[in-house]
């Protein structure tokens, strides 16, 4: 047996596996004794330590008494009693939390343990929970009041790290500040709170690439702790990406952390990321769509990046939406639309999705343009056009009159020209648009960056 | 002009095609709702930069295609549109 001093840890400012060890529940190694010699006196500490051995004996009674080591492990907890559970997990990172102040870099990644055990346990008891109260209303205001204390404490984590004031920058906790972010991204993801999300995006670009180095300016991604997992730069691109381009509609900015999150993705199988290639590709197809007018290869997406994920429901989803962008084949593009609608809200696209059906009217007025080549098209003949990539049947034809059709029509040319997808002006009164002689639509594509 | 029969066959094939469209497209929709969670459970996990897609060669020329501004499209919209632009001047110059 060998005498493990927690205080020793906090006197010299350094971790070891042996202190890892001590705070996960889940290593309950029997070969070593965790005491608390120096800094016995400090209170901070002294609950710290306190509260994980507290954990630590919980976990180990209720293995003895029920379960084996082995299903603990796999993350069976449904034998451990709930309601006393959950509240010592939480005790651990609030007491950690309060001994931070003080401390140097050191202290960032066994906090980030605590943490991440804190939102981990909240992932295993959420389906219990949910389980035990039959999905009914009093179970999800349980599990929500869960991971907003969850999260109330972690966001305490990050503002530990993100306000450190050592003028020193090699000890500096700033260095930490990504990862509590990533799991605070995840966390407010679950409570469907983009608020939040929102907030803290805010705080971290106030304080990135300020220009001036001063002490409130944060070390880049690469440069953090986050930068030594490659998951983590992944995952803190994919809400990037996911916040630009699905709430605040800025598909450029959405394209590029989203690139950087697929690039990041390793090659190998053997990490099992196909299931986050695909979701990161979800969104960023339709930005890049939008915003740089390319569109994915899929056979060579399905060859070669979901290799264990045949019959990808990208290709599905894709497939359609591409064939209707190339042919302007706007019945194909709506009917899928249509069909796909509950997708594309559950993966929050429905609004990228939208602005790609201009887009599709843009490459059919382009294709009428291509057999007529008249710089005047009459807007009764380009009825004509629109017609027939709706496929429309002679009787849908007499729903709105002949005018009220070309209105619409109208509207949706201003608004392409306005885009700068057609050079050319309306003229109202002649009922036509007239387009430039020389090169009427623009190219339109923009390489992505490597 | 197509004769009866010939058009309700084509109607049948059209209908199994919309049925199976449908059909493919719900299973999607059902998928996304039961995988929502699935960025949540995010594996922490370390792999060497040269392991990363960024150093599969030319990965994004590869991936995206940008020739979507070309018109020539293997498909009757064009001959259509040009049979129903005959057929519409036709109309208005006997007018």
């Amino acid at each position: 047996m060998e005498l493990v001093d927690i205080g020793d840890f906090f006197a010299s400012g350094y971790y070891n596996e042996h202190f890892i060890g001590f705070l996960k529940y889940n290593s309950l190694a029997s070969d070593k004794i965790f005491i608390l010699n120096d800094y016995g006196d400090d209170d901070k500490i002294g609950a710290f330590y306190k509260s994980t051995m507290t954990l630590r004996e919980f976990v180990k009674n209720a293995l003895q008494n029920k379960g084996t080591m082995n299903k603990f492990k796999r993350g069976v907890y449904s034998f451990i009693d709930l309601k006393t559970f959950f509240p010592l997990v939480h005790e651990q990172l609030k007491s950690l939390n309060r001994c931070v102040e003080g401390q140097g870099k050191w202290i960032v990644y066994p906090l980030f343990v605590v943490a991440r055990q804190l939102y981990e346990t909240c992932l295993r008891l959420d389906p219990i929970i949910m389980k035990s109260c039959g999905g009914s209303n009093n179970g999800k205001k349980i599990c929500q009041e869960m991971w907003e204390d969850c999260g109330r404490d972690i966001h305490r984590s990050f503002t530990l790290c993100l306000n450190d004031r050592n003028p020193y920058m090699p000890d500096n906790r700033k260095y930490g500040v990504y990862m509590f972010a990533n799991l605070e991204f995840q966390i407010y993801h679950r409570l469907h709170n983009k608020d939040m999300i929102g907030n803290l995006i805010k705080v971290l670009e106030s304080r990135i690439n300020v220009g001036v180095t001063t002490l409130n300016e944060l070390p880049s991604l690469e440069e953090s702790l986050a930068g030594e997992w490659r998951s983590h730069i992944v995952m803190f691109n994919y809400y990037m990406g996911q916040y630009y381009g699905c709430y605040m509609n800025e598909f450029g900015k959405a394209v590029e952390y989203l690139t950087e999150a697929l690039l990041n993705c390793p090659v190998d199988q053997e990490y099992n990321f196909d299931g986050i290639v695909e979701k990161i590709l979800m969104l960023l197809i339709p930005f890049a769509i939008c915003s740089n007018k390319v569109y994915p290869n899929l056979d060579y997406l399905e060859t070669r990046l979901l290799k264990n994920k045949k019959g990808s429901q990208l290709r599905v989803i894709f497939d359609p939406i591409i064939e209707s962008l190339r042919c302007g084949n706007l019945q194909l593009f709506d009917s899928t639309f249509q069909g796909l609608e509950l997708t594309f809200l559950s993966n929050g696209i429905y609004v990228v999705m939208s602005h790609i059906r201009p887009l599709v009217l843009l490459k059919m007025v382009k294709r009428y343009h291509a057999v007529t080549c008249e710089t005047i098209i009459p807007f009764a003949q380009l009825l004509i056009a629109y017609r027939l990539s709706k496929q429309e049947q002679e009787q849908e034809q007499e729903k709105d009159s002949l005018e009220a059709q070309m209105d619409q029509l109208e509207c949706s040319l201003a608004n392409l020209i306005v885009g700068g997808y057609i050079r050319g002006y309306l003229s109202h009164g002649n009922r036509c648009m007239v387009v430039s002689k020389k090169d009427p639509f623009p190219r339109l594509a923009r390489r992505l960056r490597k | 002009m197509s004769t009866n029969s010939t058009s309700s066959t084509n109607n049948t094939t059209e209908r199994t095609e919309t049925d199976a469209t449908k059909t493919k497209f719900d299973a999607v929709n059902k998928k996304t709702l039961e995988e929502d969670d699935e960025f949540e459970d995010f594996p922490v996990d370390n792999w060497p930069a040269q392991d990363t897609l960024k150093e599969v060669d030319n990965i994004q020329d590869h991936l995206w295609v940008e020739n979507w501004d070309d018109v020539e499209v293997e498909d009757d919209f064009t001959n259509e549109l040009k049979n129903e632009l005959e057929k519409y001047k036709q109309e208005h110059q006997q007018k």
